[in-house]
């Protein structure tokens, strides 16, 4: 049966429309069975089999982490624990919460992918051999969190009640470095919980709050006096980020608010005016604060200063040409010569060793990540859930957009780190918490589907 | 929710649009400017030591680089051929990352390619045993002109055959002794800052006069009767927003075009380049190979610019004189000065002359191609005979040679508007002989005037090199 | 391993990673497209979100006249406009008229500054809850909701004469129901609801009357169908039997344990195929 059931259109279904001139007493047209149909409707919902991704991944990682072993003359133990348990971790996690609630599948595998890249790296090219151990301890409460991210989101009925004291908590969050924090790098904004042992970053933990919190104050499209509450919060954020000189997250919080609020009210003015605003900000931040000065100074000639300031970025470009493309080889480069190379400098480290063709798929799997996000977005049955996974979403573009731009000098050098990949328990875990919120929509949207299918075919049987 | 779904699917859009753009972006630029990147002073990779590194040798069979058989690495014996080579040769740490021991690593250790090659060893248990590098370069040449160049000065003098396009001397000031970095340090006792740098093909510099060549091209080509026009040089000339005058303070009077050329007229170039008007200044600049991205096989050179947007008239009529914004490296010199003596056919530069494997197989070859007619024959004829006419009786009488016909131009181009600071001296020119045919450009860093300090240095390279270069 | 050997190996497995990593996003690219026409294909059989009931229009002209319905999804807009989820197009009524959702109570409908709202009595309001059955104006059209699952217990509707809808009356239905349904008792026991009293969604078995006869006219949902009366005659005893396997929850049966919504079973072939019917599209 082809064409459309005029009754999945909005526009309504005409039922006097069909009889229009004739007999009421006669019968009708017979019209053909759909029982099929409805098979195939759920069909349609199953979604493509999985298994071929997740055994190409678990293949990957088993190999790369193999060949990291094998660098050492007695066989490196720790890397061959990894080269074990990677690929367990990624099949268990994948089916235990495949099995508990339908998410998508793919993005849960695409993310631990990149979660492995990250390690692998780390194992490849760490000075310490703790840090990638390090890091896989972080990646194991990154899942803990995911799956509290899950149930949350699924649980969460009236979100609209927590709206103020998340903010309240949000502030002090943000505030608690001055009360007891510590600087590292240049910005104010680590809190030290085991001196030298375990520091936390609170802007990373606030992003998915933030957006939670945003989601639920601009859900329903409220008008702009309503809006302006979570806007001063969002506002006051960025300030308190910007005294903190954590420039990279002042970028991002402004930009991933502006996109909400223009995705929740449609409202073209009031974007374009708050783009302004930022713009005029950041002029003045320009201006006003001589670190950004240097950070752009360093960004246009940085050839200029190769040794000291410049170092970074000019040692980070030799590694990327160093690595051609299909790379170095692994464990072939020297990729310790990038400071920072754990953190910022990552993607550059992979483009060393790894090749372009390598660190452009890395791209692509972010891409593939937000596609299905944003699909996930559109298809939630609320605004508070279509715009939470739209928020999770633009962040993590926006955050990749940024570090990558930084890395190969299309932009100036922000502190923000590569989503999954980049060494930093807190914004591995805080990251894995937002992948679990949009896993948790994503089920909540199959199930929804599932009903809808069931309606259906209730109708179905009803001989419509 | 319709409205939602749309502005998400606009916002989704952009972002995925942005990130093909950065993929985009990043995968070109690396494309590009990766090896340029790779081959910085600063890049300190040194390939493992796993494999016998084979030898560079000079174009007689001198051995430049020897790894002897406890696996210490030998330069030439005496510390003045060393230095002279220093950037050219490179170093064992990679310090000069345009050096041949560095940007040829790959086939000095045998690694990249034959995969095959490194099973077979490996499975032998023999070790992996280098290619064999024989450069064009001539290391008594370059030996020489490193010891005539000025005590205390930085600059670069390069000489190339202008009829194969090899490069036969690169002389880079300052430069350091290799074998101080065998073991591994990089402290120098005194090692210059920037001795890493070749300045022939890292080095972008002002031409100042030596740009004529360029002007008088453009000339040529926009009017064939300009050689029958008269110019006046009353000393100076005002254009808008400035003047123009010739260097010291010279007035020449009513030239043609020829004496102009010879006796470098600052006015009367001046005056050419603002009536040719930039659009074809620059065409002749571009097809010059100015602005353009080099992709030579066997080196690596920055690239040489010339104003994309000129906005007034000054930047105009001092571009046409080589100041500005114009910039060429001594390398890019030489080769327009070949041009010019080879009937305007640039020639490919090339560096290898023979790679040969371990195995005694020769795996390469040099090949001389065209890289690009530059000039028609009989405008190249014009200005090689303006050029003789410098030699002959204008700036670049120092650059005579009794018994070769010697075409030469000279420069002195201003680096900074403080006065007292000495012009860098500019010469470049070649010999007109089937038999001989070289090409040299000369750059003295602060060194003066280019008739007094460059040209002499270029009439002494250009004469050793009809003596020893075979 | 030896250092050299090792070299060699790192070298060729460059290749190798390379390969596998395209691999891997050509096969998640793939499995993304799959989807999206999945979705699509979907979406042309079912409204785009979570339909939860209907509008049925009781007074209206032009294109929005008696008897036409729209599907209710859980949120959205109401309006005139393109961009409406529910779009009544009407003069009266405008592009962007009113704000709807849905919450455990009923329907809230909010109507945007200057739009005319007005109750089933005719009161203008600002905003409105609606229950299943109730009315409202939305600017000159009179429209009835009719919700699924019902919250809130219908009253007994009458439709007036001359009406194109055939369904058996609420009363038969209500009270036959329970009674001729003896094979679907258990199936009521099994009902399990969650708080937004939605029902344990699950294959209804084939009816077991009223199948292929009479007027085949009796669209919309089992909610619909108590409301309207049959209008053609000589199918009457079509409509003594039951048109809908489930009873309609009562107030009663919700007030039961709320449970959780279902969770799919591990053979549940609902999310994810075993492999082989994953290419078919038999549309």
């Amino acid at each position: 049966m082809k064409g459309r059931d005029r009754y999945s259109s909005a526009d309504g279904f005409d039922a006097g429309a069909m009889f229009e001139g004739t007999d009421a007493f006669a019968a009708p047209p017979e019209r053909p069975r759909r029982g099929r149909s409805i098979e195939n409707m759920r069909r349609a919902l199953m979604r493509s089999n999985t298994r071929l991704l997740l055994s190409a991944v678990m293949l990957f990682q088993f190999t790369a982490m193999l060949l990291v072993a094998l660098q050492e003359s007695p066989v490196d133990m720790q890397a061959l624990l990894l080269a074990v348990c990677l690929p367990a971790a990624t099949w268990l996690t994948t089916m235990v919460f495949g099995r508990l609630w339908p998410i998508d599948r793919a993005i849960l595998i695409l993310a631990l992918l990149l979660c492995s890249v990250g390690i692998i790296t780390l194992s490849d090219i760490a000075r310490a051999k703790i840090t990638p151990l390090t890091q896989a301890v972080y990646a194991l409460i990154g899942l803990v969190a995911m799956a509290a991210g899950v149930a949350f989101i699924r649980s969460v009925r009236n979100w609209k009640k927590w709206i103020l004291p998340g903010m309240v908590l949000c502030l002090g969050a943000l505030a608690s470095p001055w009360a007891f924090g510590s600087v590292q790098n240049g910005a104010r904004n680590w809190i030290t919980i085991i001196p030298d042992q375990l520091t936390l970053q609170p802007s990373e933990f606030i992003k998915p709050a933030l957006i939670l919190i945003l989601a639920a104050s601009l859900a329903g499209r409220p008008r702009f006096a309503k809006c302006l509450p979570v806007v001063a919060f969002a506002a006051v954020c960025c300030g308190i980020l910007l005294i903190q000189r954590d420039l990279g997250a002042v970028l991002l919080y402004f930009l991933t608010t502006i996109l909400i609020y223009f995705a929740a009210t449609s409202n073209w003015l009031i974007t374009l005016g708050g783009l302004g605003v930022g713009a005029l900000g950041s002029i003045a931040a320009y201006k006003a604060f001589p670190y950004v000065q240097e950070r752009i100074a360093i960004w246009q000639n940085p050839w200029s200063d190769p040794t000291d300031s410049g170092g970074q970025i000019v040692q980070a470009l030799i590694a990327i040409g160093s690595g051609g493309l299909f790379g170095m080889g692994l464990g072939l480069g020297r990729p310790r010569n990038i400071p920072l190379y754990h953190s910022d400098f990552i993607f550059a480290a992979i483009a060393e060793e790894f090749g372009l063709i390598f660190s452009i798929c890395l791209l692509a799997v972010y891409v593939l990540i937000i596609m299905r996000g944003m699909v996930v977005a559109m298809n939630a049955r609320t605004s508070f859930h279509s715009l939470t996974a739209f928020g999770i979403v633009t962040m993590l573009g926006l955050q990749t957009m940024l570090i990558v731009g930084g890395n190969t000098k299309l932009i100036p050098l922000t502190g923000v780190t590569l989503p999954l990949v980049s060494s930093g328990g807190s914004s591995l875990v805080s990251t894995f918490l937002s992948f679990g919120i949009l896993l948790g929509i994503s089920s909540m949207n199959a199930e929804d589907e599932a009903r809808d299918i069931d309606r259906l075919e209730l109708r179905e049987e009803v001989d419509l | 929710m319709k409205e939602l779904r749309g502005k998400m699917r606009l916002v989704g859009t952009l972002i995925v649009c942005l990130f093909i753009g950065l993929g985009v972006w990043y995968g070109f630029t690396v494309y590009s400017q990766g090896s340029v990147w790779a081959s910085n002073p600063y890049n300190t990779r040194s390939n493992g030591s796993t494999a016998h590194m084979g030898d560079i040798t000079d174009r007689d069979g001198n051995l430049l680089a020897h790894t002897a058989a406890d696996g210490t690495r030998q330069y030439l014996s005496s510390e003045a051929g060393r230095r002279a080579l220093s950037q050219t040769v490179g170093d064992q740490m990679g310090m000069s990352g345009t050096g041949v021991e560095n940007y040829y690593s790959s086939t000095l250790l045998n690694i990249s390619g034959s995969l095959v090659d490194r099973l077979r060893s490996a499975f032998s248990g023999e070790e992996r045993v280098g290619s064999s590098i024989q450069l064009t370069i001539d290391a008594e040449l370059t030996a020489y002109i490193s010891s005539i160049f000025p005590e205390g000065k930085s600059g670069a003098v390069c000489v190339i055959n202008y009829k194969t396009g090899e490069v036969l001397s690169w002389v880079s000031k300052p430069d350091y002794d290799p074998a101080l970095l065998l073991d591994g340090s990089t402290e120098g006792d005194d090692i210059a800052d920037t001795a890493f740098l070749n300045r022939c093909i890292q080095g972008l510099y002002t031409p100042g006069s030596t740009f004529k060549i360029v002007t008088l091209a453009a000339a040529l080509e926009a009017d064939p009767n300009v050689l029958s026009r008269k110019f006046v040089c009353s000393g100076s000339w005002n254009y808008e927003g400035g003047t123009i005058v010739c260097a010291g303070n010279a007035v020449h009077g009513e030239v043609d075009l020829m004496t102009a050329f010879a006796r470098s007229c600052n006015i009367t170039f001046g005056k050419l380049a603002y009536q040719l008007g930039q659009e074809r200044l620059r065409a002749a600049a571009e097809a010059f190979g100015l602005n353009e991205n080099f992709k030579f096989g066997d080196f690596m050179i920055y690239n040489s610019s010339f104003p994309e947007n000129i906005t007034n008239a000054g930047g105009l009529v001092w571009a046409g004189v080589g100041q500005g914004e114009v910039l060429v490296t001594p390398q890019h010199m030489a080769m327009i000065a070949g041009a010019v003596a080879n009937g305007g056919a640039m020639m490919k530069p090339v560096l290898i002359k023979r790679i040969e494997n371990s195995m005694g197989m020769t795996t390469h070859t040099l090949q001389s191609s065209v890289y690009r007619q530059v000039l028609d024959a009989d405008v190249a004829e014009t200005i090689a005979l303006a050029m003789y006419g410098a030699v002959q009786s204008g700036t670049a009488t120092r650059a005579a040679i009794s018994g070769y016909v010697v075409c030469g131009k000279t420069g002195s181009a201003e680096t900074s508007d403080d006065k007292t600071v000495p012009t860098n001296a500019w010469f470049t020119g070649f010999i007109r002989d089937e038999s001989k045919p070289y090409a040299v450009a000369v750059v003295v860093e602060q060194g003066g005037a280019g008739s007094t300090v460059a040209t002499p240095i270029g009439r002494q390279a250009l004469e050793k090199a009809i003596e020893i270069v075979g | 391993m030896s250092d050299g050997l090792y070299e060699i190996l790192a070298l060729a497995a460059r290749y190798f990673f390379a390969g596998l990593f395209l691999l891997i996003v050509v096969r998640a690219w793939r499995v993304t497209v799959r989807d999206g026409r999945r979705a699509r294909k979907l979406r042309r059989w079912s409204p785009q979100t979570g339909l939860s009931g209907e509008l049925v229009v009781l007074e209206g002209d032009g294109r929005a006249r008696r008897g036409m319905r729209y599907p209710v999804i859980r949120e959205g807009m109401l309006g005139s406009g393109r961009a409406a989820d529910i779009r009544v197009r009407h003069a009266s009524v405008r592009a962007r008229h009113a704000r709807f959702e849905l919450t455990p109570e009923g329907l809230a409908l909010t109507a945007v500054s200057g739009a005319k709202l007005r109750d089933g009595d005719g009161a203008r309001a600002r905003s409105l809850l609606l229950r299943d059955g109730d009315d409202f104006y939305a600017g000159d059209v009179l429209l009835s909701l009719v919700l699924i699952d019902a919250s809130g217990r219908a009253g007994d509707y009458e439709a007036p004469d001359g009406g194109l809808f055939d369904a058996p009356r609420p009363a038969a239905v209500s009270e036959t129901a329970p009674e001729d349904a003896e094979g679907e008792a258990p199936q009521d026991a099994a009902l399990e609801e969650d708080a937004f009293g939605y029902g344990q969604g699950g294959r209804a078995a084939p009816p077991r009357s009223a199948r292929g006869s009479g007027p085949g006219a009796g669209r919309g949902t089992r909610a619909a169908a108590k409301r309207r009366r049959a209008p053609v005659r000589g199918a009457e005893d079509s409509f003594d039997a039951p048109r809908f396997e489930r009873p309609i929850p009562t107030r009663d049966m919700r007030q039961g344990a709320s449970r959780p919504a279902r969770r799919p079973r591990p053979d549940d072939g609902i999310f994810f195929d075993s492999g082989d019917r994953a290419d078919e599209d038999h549309f």
